[in-house]
C-alpha cells in the first residue's frame, strides 16, 4: 500500500527539514530524512518477518505508487523462494534434498548462493550460509527475527559444529545445481536475504526510472539512491545500543550505497548476548565465541550492494575491530561503522567510508530533541 | 576389529553408498527421459514466476519467450540467464519453433483462448493460466478444440494438483465433515493491482486487470481459483448467485470492482459466500467448507486445518496428529505427507527421501503435473472441463455484480 503525504504533511516536512539543516545534521537512528516539497510517496509491506519500506520522490505520483507496489511484490516472491520457514520454498527444497542429489536452482538464486560463498571466503568464514544446521533447527516453526538467531539445537553441540563449513557445499556452474557433501548440512540465508531483496527492489525502481529513493528491509538492510533535489543526502542515525534514546552519530550516504546492520541482542533477563552464531567456532547457550568480536555491539557494513552489506554486517560483528579494519583495507569499496563497548561507554569507529558515506559524531542527545521525519523513527 | 576388517568394512560401506547413489541417479535419469522443450507466452510478473519454476526442472528446457511488451521480455530473458529466441507475436513463435513441444500461456485473460487454440492447432501441448476466459462462448469454443486435440491442455487452477487439497478431498468424500452446509472463500489484499505505465498507450495493455473489456474482475482473476475448489469439493455446480460490489477503494479510473461480496446457492441448500477486497489484507486468502460434522479451512494453499464437531466420529489417529489453533478453535493439521511418510519410514526410507514433488510449491507441482501428462499421455487433473466450470461460475458472479440482480446459472452454460 502506498501513502501519499498530504500538503500539510509535506509543508511540515519541509519546515522541519530546514530546522534540521540548521541543527548541524542530526537524525534519529535509521530515520529516513526527507527534505523536499514534491511527490513523496511511501510504500510498505510485511515480508520476510519484517516491514519493507520505500520512500521515493517523483513528479508523477500515480506512476510512482504503482511502481513501489510492484517493486514490493518482488519481496513477497523472494520470501516464498528464500524462506527456510516455508516448507515448499526453493531453499527448503535444497535443504531437504541436496545431500541426496544435486538440486537444480534458478539462475538468480544460484548467483545469490555463489555471492554468499564468496563473502564467506572473504571474511574467513565469519559469514557462512551453511550455519543452517545450527540455526534452523531452532528457528523452524517460529517467526524469524532479524538475522541468524541461534539458541539450541537437537543434536549434540560437537556434532552440529561439524556440520558447518563451505567445504560441504558444492555449487556446479554448468548444471546450476547445489549439492551437499555431508548429511545434515543446511543453508540459512537469513543473514543475506533481506539485503538481496532490498537490492532487487532497488533495481526494479531504477529500471522504472525512479530517480530518488530510499528502501529498507526491517531496518537492518538499506539502500539509498541519488541525492534529493535540493542536493541534500539520505542519512541514517546511529543510536546507542545500550541507551537507545541517545544518538551517537549520523551517517550520510552517497548515492547507490547499501547498508547492512547487525547487532547482538542483549537478553537482559540472563545478562547474556545472543543473536548471532560464530560459524568459525559455534558457541551456543548465549555466550560469545569471539573475545574480540564481543566488544563490537553493533556493526554497519556499507558498500555498493545491500546484499553484500547485509552479509558483511554479520561478519563484521564477529571479526572484531582489527579484523574489520583489515577487511576494509583489503577490500576497497567496503566500509564499516562499529559501535564498540569501552567500559560503560560506547565508542563509534569507522573504516573505509571514502566514496560511500560520511559520518558525523554527535554529542549525546535524546531522541526527543529531534522531530521525526517522513519515514518516522526506525530505531532498532 | 583388525585393520584389515576395518579397511574391508570401509570399502564395503563406500561401495554400497556409491552403488546406492548411482542407482538413485540412474532411476532419476530413467524417469526423466528427454527434456521437454517449452516456450513461455506472456512474461509479466506471473509469467516470470512460472519461469522461475521451469528453470528448476531438470527435464524441461525453455527455448523461447514471447511478449508484446518489450520490457517484460527483457526481464524474463535476464531471469532466464541465457539467450533464447524471443518473439513479440505468438503466432510467429509457434510457426518458427518447430522443436518446441509445449507452451505456457500466462497472458491477460482475454487472450487465453485465442492463443491456446493457436498453440493446440500448431501441435503444441498447452498449459494455460486461469481463468480460461471471461466469456461463456469462448470457454465452450476452447473446450471443443481442447477435447478434439490429441495434445495436453491443462489450466493453471493449481489447487487441483496441490497435495493438500487432494488429501482433504479424500477426507471430505469419506464423510469427515458430514453433510456440507456452507462454504466461504476470501481474497483480501491491500493493493491497487496497478502496473506502472510510463506511456499512456500501454495503460490498457499493462493494466488489463482494471478494465471491463479485458478482465472479469476480482471474482474471475482470483475467485475462479477459489470457487473452483468449492465446486470440486462439493462435487456440484452453483444454481444461482447474487452479489454487490463497487469501486470503493481505488478511484483511479478503473472499471472493475475493487470490493465485492457474493452469495451463491448450490444444490441441497449449500450456501457459499465469496468476498474479495483490495482495501484490506486481513485474513488474506482462504477457503472454508462447513459441514454437519466439522469444517475444513485452507489458507494460502499451504495450510489446511480440520475442525471436528464434538459428535463427529473418532478415527483414532487424529489424537496423535499435529494440531494448530485458529482463534479459539483447535484444528487438526491436514498433512498430505503424513501417511505416506509413515509408510515410507516403515519400509526403511529416510525422511529426506519423501516424494520430491510433494515438497515443491504449488506452481512447480502444477507445472510438473503438466509435463508428466505429456510424457505419460495422462489426462490432466485440471483439464478444460474443470476450467470451464470454474470460469463459468465466475462469469455468472460477474453478471450478478454488474446487473445487481440474482443470476440463475443455466445448465447449458457448463456443457460443451
Amino acid at each position: 500500500m502506498t501513502r501519499r503525504h498530504s500538503k500539510r504533511a509535506r509543508n511540515y516536512i519541509a519546515k522541519i527539514t530546514e530546522d534540521k539543516q540548521r541543527q548541524a545534521k542530526t537524525s534519529s537512528h535509521e530515520t529516513v530524512e526527507r527534505c523536499v516539497v514534491m511527490g513523496i510517496v511511501t510504500a510498505s509491506r510485511v515480508a520476510m518477518a519484517c516491514k519493507f519500506e520505500i520512500v521515493a520522490l517523483s513528479d508523477d505520483e500515480a506512476y510512482l505508487s504503482a511502481t513501489l507496489e510492484r517493486a514490493l511484490d518482488e519481496v513477497e516472491q523472494l520470501e516464498l523462494q528464500l524462506s527456510p520457514f516455508i516448507f515448499d520454498s526453493h531453499l527448503s527444497d535444497i535443504n531437504r534434498h541436496a545431500y541426496h542429489y544435486p538440486v537444480k536452482v534458478e539462475p538468480q538464486l544460484f548467483w545469490l548462493l555463489k555471492r554468499a560463498v564468496r563473502i564467506g571466503v572473504e571474511t574467513g568464514g565469519a559469514f557462512d550460509i551453511t550455519v543452517g544446521a545450527l540455526t534452523l533447527s531452532e528457528k523452524q516453526g517460529r517467526a524469524c527475527n532479524n538475522t541468524s538467531t541461534v539458541l539450541h539445537g537437537s543434536r549434540a553441540e560437537g556434532e552440529q559444529n561439524a556440520l558447518v563449513g563451505l567445504k560441504w557445499l558444492q555449487l556446479d556452474d554448468d548444471t546450476m545445481t547445489v549439492k551437499f557433501l555431508r548429511e545434515g548440512i543446511a543453508i540459512d540465508l537469513c543473514g543475506i536475504a533481506k539485503g538481496y531483496a532490498v537490492d532487487v527492489v532497488a533495481s526494479r525502481l531504477q529500471e522504472a526510472g525512479v530517480d530518488c529513493f530510499f528502501v529498507h528491509g526491517g531496518k537492518s538492510s538499506m539502500y539509498a539512491f541519488n541525492k534529493l533535489p535540493n542536493a541534500d543526502v539520505w542519512r541514517i542515525g546511529v543510536t546507542n545500543p545500550i541507551k537507545p534514546s541517545e544518538r551517537l552519530a549520523v551517517i550520510e550516504l552517497c548515492s547507490g550505497v547499501g547498508v547492512g546492520v547487525s547487532e547482538w541482542c542483549i537478553n537482559s533477563a540472563k545478562g547474556k548476548m545472543i543473536h548471532i552464531v560464530d560459524p568459525r567456532s559455534p558457541n551456543r547457550n548465549g555466550s560469545l565465541g569471539n573475545a574480540e568480536g564481543s566488544k563490537v555491539l553493533r556493526a554497519y557494513a556499507i558498500c555498493k550492494s545491500a546484499t553484500d552489506a547485509d552479509a558483511l554486517s554479520t561478519a563484521f560483528l564477529l571479526l572484531g575491530v582489527n579484523g574489520v579494519k583489515r577487511h576494509c583495507e583489503l577490500h576497497k569499496g567496503r566500509g564499516a561503522v562499529l559501535l564498540v563497548r569501552e567500559g560503560n561507554e560506547v565508542k563509534v569507529l569507522s573504516f573505509g567510508l571514502k566514496g560511500l558515506a560520511k559520518i558525523y559524531h554527535l554529542l549525546p542527545q535524546t531522541k526527543d530533541d529531534i522531530p521525526d521525519m517522513a519515514g518516522g523513527d526506525t530505531s532498532l | 576389529m583388525t585393520r584389515r576388517e576395518f579397511v574391508m568394512s570401509s570399502v564395503t560401506a563406500f561401495t554400497l553408498s556409491s552403488l546406492y547413489a548411482e542407482a538413485q541417479e540412474e532411476a532419476k535419469s530413467k524417469e526423466k527421459g528427454e527434456r521437454i522443450k517449452c516456450g513461455v507466452i506472456g512474461t509479466g510478473m506471473h509469467g516470470r514466476a512460472l519461469l522461475k519454476e521451469l528453470m528448476r526442472m531438470d527435464d524441461v528446457e525453455v527455448i523461447a519467450l514471447c511478449d508484446i511488451y518489450q520490457p517484460n521480455l527483457e526481464r524474463a530473458t535476464r531471469a532466464l540467464g541465457k539467450a533464447v529466441n524471443t518473439y513479440s507475436d505468438h503466432r510467429q513463435m509457434l510457426e518458427r519453433e518447430k522443436d518446441m513441444q509445449a507452451v505456457i500461456v500466462a497472458t491477460p485473460t482475454a487472450t487465453h483462448v485465442a492463443i491456446s487454440i493457436d498453440a493446440l492447432q500448431a501441435g503444441k501441448h498447452v498449459y494455460c493460466e486461469a481463468p480460461l476466459s471471461n466469456e461463456i462462448e469462448e470457454c465452450k469454443q476452447m473446450a471443443k478444440v481442447a477435447i478434439a486435440s490429441q495434445n495436453i491442455f491443462q489450466v493453471g487452477h493449481q489447487r487441483r494438483t496441490n497435495p493438500l487439497y487432494k488429501h482433504a478431498l479424500k477426507f471430505i468424500k469419506g464423510g469427515a465433515i458430514g453433510q456440507p452446509v456452507q462454504a466461504r472463500a476470501h481474497y483480501h489484499r491491500k493493493d491497487s493491482l496497478r502496473r506502472p505505465v510510463s506511456d499512456a498507450k500501454y495503460e490498457r495493455l499493462l493494466n488489463w486487470r482494471l478494465y471491463r473489456d479485458t478482465s472479469g474482475g476480482l471474482v474471475a482473476e482470483y475467485g475462479s481459483h477459489q470457487l473452483d475448489v468449492i465446486n470440486w469439493f462439493l462435487n456440484t455446480l452453483p444454481v444461482a448467485v447474487v452479489g454487490d460490489g463497487g469501486i470503493d477503494v481505488w478511484k483511479d479510473g478503473r472499471e472493475v470492482h475493487d470490493n465485492i461480496h457474493l452469495l451463491f446457492e448450490y444444490p441441497n441448500g449449500v450456501r457459499v459466500t465469496y468476498t474479495a477486497t483490495l482495501g484490506c489484507s486481513y485474513e488474506q486468502n482462504y477457503e472454508l467448507i462447513l459441514g454437519t460434522m466439522g469444517a475444513m479451512w485452507f489458507s494460502k494453499e499451504r495450510l489446511g486445518l480440520w475442525f471436528k464437531e464434538p459428535d463427529a466420529p473418532e478415527f483414532g489417529w487424529e489424537i496423535y496428529a499435529r494440531k494448530e489453533h485458529l482463534g479459539d478453535a483447535l484444528g487438526i493439521v491436514l498433512d498430505p505427507e503424513a501417511s505416506k511418510y509413515a509408510a515410507q519410514l516403515e519400509k526403511g526410507f529416510k525422511p529426506a527421501e519423501k516424494p520430491e514433488a510433494e515438497t515443491k510449491n504449488p506452481f512447480y507441482i502444477s507445472l510438473s503435473e503438466f509435463f508428466k501428462c505429456i510424457r505419460e499421455g495422462k489426462k490432466p487433473a485440471c483439464g478444460v472441463k474443470e476450467a470451464l466450470t470454474a470460469a463459468v461460475t465466475a462469469i455468472g458472479a460477474r453478471m450478478a455484480l454488474e446487473k445487481g440482480e440474482r443470476i440463475r446459472y443455466k445448465r447449458e452454460w457448463f456443457e460443451v
